[in-house]
Formats: C-alpha cells, structure tokens, sequence
C-alpha cells in the first residue's frame, strides 16, 4: 500500500492538467462516456500500451526508440502475408503468425541494439534510419497493396470478446503484466535505471552497460513487431503505413506518464496510465468533430507541449534543488 | 609526398571519389546511364532536381553541425508552398508572395529557434512534432486540393531560362559557404557544434547562435519553397514527404559528421550529386522504385559507420 502511495505521488502535475481536457471532452464530446465508447478507448489504448512499454524501457535508458512504427508495418504485413496463405488456420499457424512479427521485430531491434549499444551510433539517427528501413521494407514487401480480408480465427485473437471485454485488452494485460514484472522486479530492470541514471556509474559498478541497451532494443524491436501483428488482427487490414504515428503517440504516452528524458526516472506504472490518456485524447478530438487534419494539427501541438512542459518542470526542479544546496552553504 | 599527407589528400577528397566511382560503376554495369539517351534526363536533374537536393541539404548541413536534425523541412516546405500559392492566386502578384513566403519561413524558423535553444527541447522533437502541425495547417488550409493558377508572371520569372534554378541555388550556396567560412557568425556555429558548453564559456552567445542558424534555415526553405512550386507549377499540402530523410542522408554522405562542429556546404553539394548519382543509377540498373527507401535508410547507417571508420583513419593520421 505505502508502495502505491509513493508512486501516485510521483506522477507529475501533468495528470492533472490531462484530468481537466478530459472533463472537456466528457461535457463537449457527444457518447464519450458511452459504455461502447469506453470498451473502444480501452482497445485503441491495448495497442499503444504494448508499444509503449518498448519505448518506456528506452526512454528510461535516456535512450529513445523511433524506429517502432516502421517495424509495427513491416512486421504486420510480414505476418499477414503469412496467414493468408491459410483457408481456416489453426492454432500453430497463428501462433506461428504472432512469431513471425515478434521475429522481425527481434531483427530490427537486435540490429538498433548492437549499431546503438555495442557500437555507440547517435541513437536518433540509427532508430530513424531503421524507422525508414521499415516503412521502405512494408512497401517493397508487398508492392505498396494493402491486404485486408483475414480468417475469423486469426482476427478473433483481437476482436472479439471475453467476459465482455475486447479480448485486445486482454493481450495486452498480459503482456503489461509481464513488463511490469521485468521493469520492477528483476535485475535486469534495475539495470536499466541504473543505465538511465549514469552511464558510467553503472558501468563502474559493474553492470554490462552494452548488454542491457542491446536487450532494450532487443524488447523494444519484439513489442512493436507483436503490436504489429495484434494492430492487424485488430483492424482486419494490413498497409504499408499502417503503424505510422505510432511511435510518437508511445513517446507522449510515456512522458504523460511521467517518464522523462533525463533518463532513470519514471516506469511502466505510469505509463499506463499515459497510454490511457493518450487514446482518450484522440478519441475525445475524433468525437468532437475535428477533422483528420486539424486532428493532426492538434496532436503535434498536444505532444510539443507536453514535452516542453516536462523539460521546464525538470529545469526548475533543478534549479530549486541547487538553491537548495547553496543555502546550506551559507549555513 | 609522405604517406600523412597522401591519407589527408584521400581523405579530403574521398567523396568525390566514391561519386566518380559510382558513375563508372553504372556506366559499366548498364547500358543506358552512359549514353545519348541518357543526356536529356541528365540535364533535367542537374536544372531541375539537383538544385533543391543541394539547398535542402545545406539547410541540413546547418542544422547537423549544429549537432540537430531538421525533420521539419518537408512540411515546411509543403506549408510554405500552399501559403505563397494561395497568396499568388488571390493576388497574382508574385513579389507579394514571395514576400510572404519569407516572412512565413522566417516565423517557422525562429519558432524552431527558440524551442531549441531557450526551451532546449531536443531538435528531434521539435522538428518532428512540427512536422505534422506544419503539413496539418496546409491540409487545413487548401482541405487537399492543389492550387494551379499562379497569374501569368510567376513561373516566367523563374522558368524564362533553363539555368535560373541551377544559378540561384549556386548564389545561395556561395553566400552560405561564405558566411561559414569567413565570418564570426561562422566560426560561432563550429564552436557551438563543437562543444556547447566551452563555446559559452569562451563568451559566445550560444542561444543566439541557435536562433540565428534556424533563421537563415528558414529563410532558405521558404525560398526552396517558391523555387519549388515555380518548378512544379502546383502547390499541394503533400508535397515533399520524403525531403527530410534524402537531406539527412545527403549530407551524412557528404561527410558531415553527426557529432557536430564540422561539415561544410560543399560536402551538402557532393552529397546530394551522389544520392542522385544514385536514384537515377537504381532506376537504369531496374530497381523498382519502392526500394529507394529502404536504399535511403541503408545509406545513412552506412555513412554513419563509415563516418567512424574514416575518423579512426585520421586520428592515426594525426
């Protein structure tokens, strides 16, 4: 309980400020309280947790992975090329589906990890170039054609219902849980932290500092290339810019959470909770009648400000903390 | 001549080496990149393509020395070109909009400016989530439809002769070498690049430097811009998708380092004949073109890991 409590008060005064645009959108937005509409946040939110838990362990390690949307393509349409090859599919061939996209996200993200961790390349530049990589990939894959039209079977994984709630949701419990337990609980994911924190103090107290980047990357890659696939089972189609924005929505799901760029702070726990905010704030703009452009628009402003409004609250945190120490100096 | 000094001379002049090799590796391996029938499409990349390649990549190369990225230049690009179209439409005036136009880049540069240097937010994010309020404005702005009528002087004064694009671009390019190479403002930007910290210490207004750079970024992407829709004769919100990633590539092929504080506007310049080089072989060689992104992405891993090889090469040099 008092654990609980602790990390409640260390998400950031910008959940509150989110609390008060969605008490906009719950008396401006027609059917935003609608048990359909909540069920429909909750499954657009299962997609961006899963990806999201990729880039929150990056983001962590002071790191960042924009490489996720590309991959969320390429693999997608990696594993429907798959399972259209079968009339009725059975459960090896979509479990097999579901590893083929892990299975190109493990390439991309093994490659990001070893360029990035093993080799020290500027991270933006290596994700980003996978990032086109992949988008250029989902094209050539399958000359630029969208495939829709899937095996009930396969699109049941997503898209159907269990104890009245999308079974999507219920794949990303799992998996979240599972993230939880990594991030919080083994040593791994305090390596990551303690990465994040200082490179060099880890580093000197011993911790394989290109060993745990290049297993971030390596997570990260398999979690975008598995949302792939679930994102089309979800949506019953497969293009090749399927998943593009992706990997921004994931960036502002984890700095709402509280994750910050200045490495090792911030969790999982919270980004849940961004991610859950994040679909809420599309969904709230869709209902209220914006068009996809001003939508765009919007999101751009939305997400610039959240940044900007968390690299202020640090640099001011900072600057209290030094005043701080300066007046115990003249004590 | 002693071996440093062969290695130095390699090493300055390599990229034009790799860029003559590229062309006699096409020319042997097709047979229709080196021939009459090829001249016609050359010319048309030098006059036509080439010029906006180079200036977007020196845009590039200003910000990347810097130690940032721009990711914003092909919605700026897109932006601006709807703004000056429309003002030309309604107008027919083509000073006015290229007026317009400038004070437009000069508004998205400095916003970029202060985001980066008094925000200090990383110039990924900014530019990237700049990137979708810019291009969503355009879409705003024309709802996805293209403007043609641009009144009978405009393109005439850009278009009367073939050469106005390729001297243009070689007036800008020169004023931007000038003003990195022999200026205070110049010597400012490497030592910003360099090290930002020692570079304040040393007395250099560093946010100022920043502002500054993004300025003249803007500017140039606004003229880029009306070059741009001069030559097409439409402005559309969804023009320019793929600048950001061919400028980043060229000027990383050019030889500008990621690290920041080196980079010059003629490695912009080689950079972009080699990525055209390149585009224009792939097509004779029978690539379809859905793997020039795939190609692009290819080619900035490998320049930044050949950027780190040929730096081992010079520091044993040294």
């Amino acid at each position: 309980m008092q654990q609980v409590k602790e990390k409640l008060k260390n998400i950031p005064g910008l959940i509150w400020g989110v609390l008060v645009i969605i008490l906009v959108f719950i008396f401006f937005a027609k059917g935003f309280t609608k048990y359909q509409n909540i069920l429909n946040i909750l499954s657009n939110t299962a997609i961006l947790l899963i990806i999201s838990c990729g880039m929150t362990m990056a983001i962590l390690s002071k790191e960042i992975d924009i490489s996720i949307g590309g991959v969320m393509s390429f693999a997608g349409l990696g594993g429907a090329l798959f399972i259209t090859r079968f009339e009725n599919p059975g459960i090896p061939a979509i479990i097999l589906t579901f590893a083929i996209g892990t299975g190109i996200g493990l390439c991309f993200g093994l490659f990001n990890g070893v360029l990035i961790g093993k080799y020290k390349y500027n991270y933006w530049l290596i994700t980003f170039a996978t990032m086109s990589i992949g988008y250029g990939a989902a094209q050539v894959i399958n000359g630029g054609n969208v495939v829709s039209g899937f095996p009930k079977a396969f699109r049941n994984v997503a898209d159907s219902k269990f104890l009245g709630i999308p079974t999507v949701v219920w794949v990303a419990l799992v998996i979240v849980m599972i993230m939880l337990f990594i991030t919080y609980k083994t040593r791994f994911g305090m390596h990551i932290y303690a990465v994040g924190d200082s490179e060099q103090c880890a580093s000197q107290s011993g911790i394989n500092v290109k060993k745990t980047r290049i297993l971030i990357y390596m997570l990260a890659g398999m979690l975008s290339g598995f949302g792939g696939v679930l994102l089309v089972a979800k949506t019953n189609s497969a293009g090749p810019v399927a998943a593009s924005g992706y990997e921004w929505n994931a960036i502002a799901a984890t700095i709402i959470g509280g994750t910050s760029f200045e490495g090792g702070k911030g969790g999982l726990a919270g980004t849940i909770i961004g991610a859950l905010v994040m679909s809420m704030i599309i969904n709230g703009l869709q209902l209220m009648g914006f068009s996809n452009y001003w939508q765009q628009v919007y999101k751009g402003a939305f997400i610039l400000l959240i940044i900007v409004v968390d690299v202020i609250s640090r640099r001011k945190k900072k600057k209290a903390a030094l005043r701080r120490v300066y007046k115990y100096d003249e004590c | 001549m002693t071996n440093a000094k062969f290695r130095n001379l390699f090493m300055k002049y390599s990229r034009l080496l790799v860029m003559i090799l590229l062309v006699v590796f096409f020319a042997a391996a097709t047979k229709t990149f080196w021939g009459p029938d090829n001249w016609g499409n050359v010319s048309n990349i030098v006059l036509q393509q080439a010029p906006f390649t180079i200036l977007l990549a020196i845009c590039m190369t200003l910000v990347i020395v810097l130690k940032g990225f721009d990711l914003s230049i092909g919605s700026a690009v897109a932006l601006i070109s709807c703004v000056a179209g429309m003002v030309l439409n309604k107008t027919y005036n083509p000073w006015l909009a290229i007026l317009a136009a400038l004070i437009l880049g000069a508004v998205i540069g400095i916003a970029n400016g202060i985001l980066v240097a008094y925000v200090e937010v990383p110039t990924f994010i900014v530019t990237f989530s700049m990137q979708w309020i810019l291009r969503g404005i355009a879409m705003v702005l024309l709802g996805g439809k293209q403007i043609y009528d641009f009144g009978p002087t405009f393109r005439n004064i850009f278009t009367s002769s073939r050469y106005t694009f390729l001297i243009l671009m070689a007036v800008i390019a020169i004023l931007m070498a000038l003003l990195l190479s022999k200026t205070v403002f110049g010597r400012e930007v490497y030592a910003t690049g360099t090290n930002q910290d020692a570079a304040r210490m040393s007395g250099i207004r560093v946010k100022r430097v920043y502002i500054m750079a993004f300025l003249i970024n803007g500017l140039i992407i606004a003229f880029t811009s009306v070059l741009y829709i001069a030559n097409l004769g439409t402005a559309e919100p969804i023009i320019g998708e793929n600048f950001p990633m061919t400028a980043i590539a060229a000027t990383l092929v050019g030889g500008t380092a990621v690290s920041g504080g080196s980079g010059k506007v003629s490695n912009a310049v080689i950079g972009s004949l080699i990525m055209l080089v390149l585009t224009n072989g792939m097509i004779h060689l029978g690539v379809p073109s859905e793997w020039q992104q795939v190609m692009i992405g290819a080619i900035i891993v490998l320049s930044v890991v050949a950027e780190r090889g040929m730096q081992k090469i010079s520091v044993e040099t040294v």
